[in-house]
């Protein structure tokens, strides 16, 4: 039986902040990844278990026009240890999808009630 | 050996292959550079005719320790010229001895090794690949070419891929396994695009300049040993300069570097992408998938591991059939002979994917 967490007030982060909250056992990794719009992934990277919110949430990194570093709008979780990236609209790395998909976080959903944020976990 | 050791090994060679063979490094060799002076303009012809001219590409530091020298000893030729310069010879040991439906001609002739004088290096790579086509593909259709190019100049070099790309014998265009630069950086790219507009492999060899991550060590049998470092890391360039993501078309071939080390490479490279794509956000894609779909490896110098089956482990751990592709290197002293190279335990259909199917692909040969 999953139990409700209130995460944060539905405008107290801006895009790229994030809230850890604690469920159970579990650490989950809550990311305001626009208005209104957020992403939940395990706070465990499922490489060698570092805890992500010890690394950095960041937009991704793509080579804009003559191979200039830019970014997209997406936000990643970038792990502490090894830097293994995580797309957090997909919980897969941006350079693979489908069954190159690895390693992955699986995403939680998150709802808004009201004015909070909040998810079943 | 005796020449006639030599002949009846080559007649048992044919015996023992029924089927065709692509040999995909087989070394032409000049004379002497003078040779090249009728393909040559004034100045540079007086340069290389004159007593006291210029003394050549760059000389190899060793003493070679082989009965041969650098060639197999029976590849030695009577009148003291370079092992490899004969036709007559390599059409009896190699092309006659196996049944060779195609061998690309390599080379040793590499003017991206000469460091002066752009105009010079420029000249020779064109009278290099003028000689050539007189010398060696002109006499048997069964050969193919490789061209020289002076890489430091990559607009000259593009100028010389588009004048003889053309030539339906011409199959690839070479570049020196060097460890003084990484040939995949961008600046390099019109080389290679050339290269694909002309539907030519690019060829990796290594050179008398070659040297190992820590130089020129002591003993030749260092250097032998630890060269496949250069292949390496060219390789490594080519994927992480991003050459693969410009030119999807781009076909790569590691030739005489080794292949037993790319299950490991492999690994590497998919492991410092995941971490560190960041710093290279224009390679799209998973490292390994360049590799296994644009470049192809010479299979000589085989292995010769203790448990045969290992081999075959390894070849299978690359995770292609399509990335090997046999090689002789005549007339040198390791020489791979087509009949013994690959042991038994790689499968009759394997088998023969490495010694025709994937080069005849890869090459675009049939």
């Amino acid at each position: 039986m999953s139990e409700r967490h209130v995460v944060c007030g539905l405008r107290e982060l801006r895009p790229g902040e994030f809230r850890v909250v604690s469920a159970g056992s579990r650490e989950l990794l809550v990311v305001c990844t626009g208005d209104e719009s957020f992403a939940a992934v395990p706070n465990t990277c499922p490489h060698q278990g570092a805890r992500l919110s010890e690394g950095r949430v960041e937009r991704i990194w793509v080579a804009g026009d003559r191979r200039m570093h830019t970014t997209l709008e997406r936000f990643a979780v970038v792990c502490p240890w090894h830097n293994f990236e995580f797309d957090l609209s997909t919980g897969c790395p941006p350079y693979a999808a489908g069954e190159r998909c690895r390693p992955r976080l699986r995403r939680h959903e998150v709802l808004i009630e009201g004015e909070d944020v909040v998810l079943y976990a | 050996m005796t020449g006639v050791a030599a002949r009846d090994r080559g007649l048992g060679g044919r015996d023992r292959l029924s089927e065709p063979v692509i040999d995909i490094d087989v070394h032409e060799m000049l004379t002497s550079v003078s040779q090249l002076a009728p393909y040559l303009e004034e100045p540079w012809r007086s340069r290389i005719t004159m007593p006291d001219g210029w003394q050549g590409l760059p000389g190899f530091p060793y003493s070679y320790p082989q009965v041969g020298g650098l060639a197999r000893a029976d590849a030695v030729l009577d009148d003291g010229a370079p092992a490899g310069s004969s036709y007559e010879r390599m059409r009896e040991q190699v092309l006659d001895a196996y049944p060779i439906e195609r061998a690309i001609l390599t080379g040793l002739f590499h003017p991206t090794d000469i460091g002066v004088q752009p105009e010079f290096a420029i000249a020779l790579a064109s009278a290099y690949n003028d000689w050539l086509i007189d010398s060696w593909l002109g006499k048997d259709e069964r050969l193919l070419g490789s061209i020289a190019v002076a890489a430091q100049y990559p607009d000259a070099a593009a100028r010389e891929i588009e004048r003889l790309g053309g030539h339906e014998q011409v199959v690839q265009v070479m570049l020196p396994a060097t460890s003084r630069d990484v040939l995949g950086r961008e600046f390099y790219a019109p080389l290679f695009e050339a290269a694909v507009r002309n539907d030519l492999a690019v060829g990796f060899h290594q050179t008398n300049d070659t040297h190992t991550a820590v130089g020129l060590p002591p003993y030749y049998i260092e250097w032998h040993t630890a060269i496949p470092q250069v292949w390496q890391s060219q390789l490594i360039g080519l994927v992480f300069n991003g050459m693969f993501d410009r030119l999807p078309g781009l076909r790569v071939v590691m030739i005489e570097g080794g292949w037993t080390w790319l299950p490991s490479l492999l690994w590497r490279l998919d492991l410092n992408y995941r971490s560190l794509r960041r710093e290279v956000p224009w390679v799209k894609r998973m490292p390994s998938d360049y590799v296994r779909e644009n470049v192809g490896f010479s299979s000589q110098p085989m292995e010769y591991p203790d448990d045969p089956r290992d081999l075959y482990r390894m070849f299978e751990m690359v995770g292609s059939d399509r990335f090997l592709m046999f090689a002789t290197d005549y007339p040198h002293w390791d020489f791979d002979a087509p009949d013994r190279a690959i042991p038994p335990t790689f499968p009759a259909e394997v088998r023969r994917k490495i010694l025709y199917d994937n080069a005849a692909d890869f090459y675009r040969l049939r």
